[in-house]
């Protein structure tokens, strides 16, 4: 979209705990730039469009090529990245940033993801090899799996099917879309496997696979296209078989 | 591995499974026993006493508990406490199964209500007679009832949602379970629960309206 100057609402929190309000910017336009770059020319300034002077916004970020996740933010109302949005995609209007509305707020559009890395270590997403000697080559992996595991890998934890979801609250401990997919992705890797009841233990707790909602916001929220409700299936799949039958293995 | 099942995982399990068998089993049968009432108000009665001729004396009050009340209250006030822990509003990446969320959860709070009263007045005997104690009067207890336009409002409200609740809550049912597990899957899936609820409501209607004087299928007659 055409535009001579880019027009930002910023909603804005000294610290966390502290009141929340909206601060609007204005900057020139230039082609080609995202939403990071439209934050970067505002710190050189920090004055709103009312004369105001203020302070630079705070955002996260790292990689700015949609791999590491962590510059996700409440861009015109949805969860995306700040590095891959484009200003000349978006619709001529204002762009409204915030910070992702289900984490609390560290300052300004940064929060603290602590939550979601918690349920990643509650769930054991990870595969223990480590040891003190060379086990070898690990079994081979066929190549549906293989393929559908590096779709499945794709994740960021960006948090961004957490923002989508209406299950993923501070009124409930469900550990969202994303963790689930991991356990998923451990637990059809050849080696995975091995450990794949613990996995589908941790998810039949308080918060688990159960608390999931079905309203399928996650797969079209999702900026990786990962087919996260396949694999919100597929576990509750594996957890009815654990369920039903894990018991008669005592 | 062996296995001890948390207690969370065995509530929403239990929950999820409760809403199909005995209760969504349950509204086929209720229903199919109601639309009797077209056939006309003798063929209405005769079934309402086949029912309550399956088990005799007391056992069919223990039956109803346990086999119906029960399984109800359990489904309703869990499903209260689920419909209150849902955050609404996100913004809708994926507007039809979104509101099919919200109107799971908006039609078992409504569901709750009509339930409620329901079994109150025709079960209980509150306002009017009970139709348990006086099954040779079932048609004409009933037809008082829906005689008042309000009344059959509420229930034409409650048939609907009672069938499309069951109908949204046998696709998430089979997710839940992981029956359905691709999308495709889950997609087809979809149109048969969507083509059940149109049954289950045009069933529940029919069987409503035939206790209204001014239908063509009216029972009375
Ligand atoms: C077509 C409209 C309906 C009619 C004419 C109708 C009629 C009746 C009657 C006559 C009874 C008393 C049975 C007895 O005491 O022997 C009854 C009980 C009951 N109805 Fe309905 N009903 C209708 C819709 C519904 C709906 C939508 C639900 C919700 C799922 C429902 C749930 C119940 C329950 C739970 C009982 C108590 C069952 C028992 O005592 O064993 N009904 N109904
Ligand atoms: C009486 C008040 C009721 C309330 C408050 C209620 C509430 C709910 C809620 C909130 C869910 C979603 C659960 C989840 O996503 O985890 C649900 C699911 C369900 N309900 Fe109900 N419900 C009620 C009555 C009924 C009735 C009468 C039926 C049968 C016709 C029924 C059948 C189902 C089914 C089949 C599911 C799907 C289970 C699943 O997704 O695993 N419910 N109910």
């Amino acid at each position: 979209m055409s535009r001579d100057k880019i027009v930002l609402k910023i909603k804005r929190q000294e610290g966390p705990g502290k009141s929340a309000k909206w601060e609007e910017f204005s900057i020139p336009y230039k082609p080609n730039m995202n939403i990071i770059s439209c934050l970067m020319e505002i710190q050189k300034n920090p004055v709103t469009t009312q004369g105001q002077k203020s302070t630079p916004v705070t955002w996260d970020c790292s990689c700015l090529e949609h791999v590491c996740g962590a510059c996700s933010m409440v861009i015109n109302g949805r969860g995306q990245q700040s590095c891959s949005t484009l200003v000349d995609k978006l619709d001529a209007g204002t762009i409204t940033l915030e910070p992702l509305s289900k984490f609390p707020v560290v300052r300004d559009l940064q929060v603290d993801r602590s939550r979601l890395f918690n349920d990643l270590k509650k769930a054991k997403a990870w595969i223990p090899i480590d040891g003190t000697y060379a086990m070898g080559p690990g079994p081979r992996m066929d190549q549906e799996t293989a393929d559908l595991r590096y779709l499945l890998s794709t994740c960021m934890s960006c948090a961004v099917c957490m923002e989508s979801c209406p299950q993923y609250n501070e009124k409930s401990a469900f550990i969202g879309p994303a963790v689930l997919n991991q356990v998923r992705l451990m637990n059809i890797h050849p080696t995975g496997k091995l450990n794949q009841d613990e996995r589908l233990d941790a998810i039949m707790q308080d918060g688990g696979i159960t608390d999931c909602g079905n309203a399928q916001n996650c797969v079209k929220a999702c900026p990786k296209e990962i087919p996260l409700t396949e694999s919100i299936a597929d576990l509750g799949r594996q957890t009815t078989i654990r369920g039903l039958f894990g018991w008669l293995k005592s | 591995m062996s296995i001890r099942l948390s207690n969370h995982f065995l509530a929403r399990r239990l929950h999820s499974l409760s809403g199909v068998v005995p209760i969504g089993a349950f509204l086929l049968e209720h229903f199919y026993t109601n639309f009797h009432a077209v056939a006309g108000a003798t063929a209405f009665n005769d079934a309402v006493k086949g029912i309550q001729g399956l088990l005799p004396g007391v056992l069919l009050p223990l039956a109803e508990a346990g086999l119906i009340g029960l399984p109800i209250l359990f489904h309703a006030v869990y499903g209260l406490y689920i419909a209150y822990s849902g955050k609404y509003g996100v913004a809708s990446y994926n507007p039809i199964r979104n509101w099919n969320y919200v109107l799971q959860r908006a039609t078992g709070i409504i569901l709750f209500i009509f339930i409620l009263s329901h079994v109150l007045t025709l079960r209980f005997g509150v306002g009017d007679l009970a139709v348990a104690h006086n099954p040779d009067q079932s048609f004409s207890i009933v037809e008082r009832w829906m005689s008042q336009p309000l009344v059959l409002g509420f229930y034409v409200l409650g048939i609907f949602s009672a069938a499309y609740h069951l109908a949204n809550g046998l696709w998430t049912f089979a997710i839940v379970w992981g029956i359905t597990v691709g999308a495709k899957s889950q997609r087809v899936f979809s149109y048969a629960c969507a083509g059940l609820g149109v049954i289950v409501f045009a069933v529940g209607i029919g069987a409503a309206t035939a206790f209204v004087k001014w239908v063509p299928w009216y029972g009375g007659n």
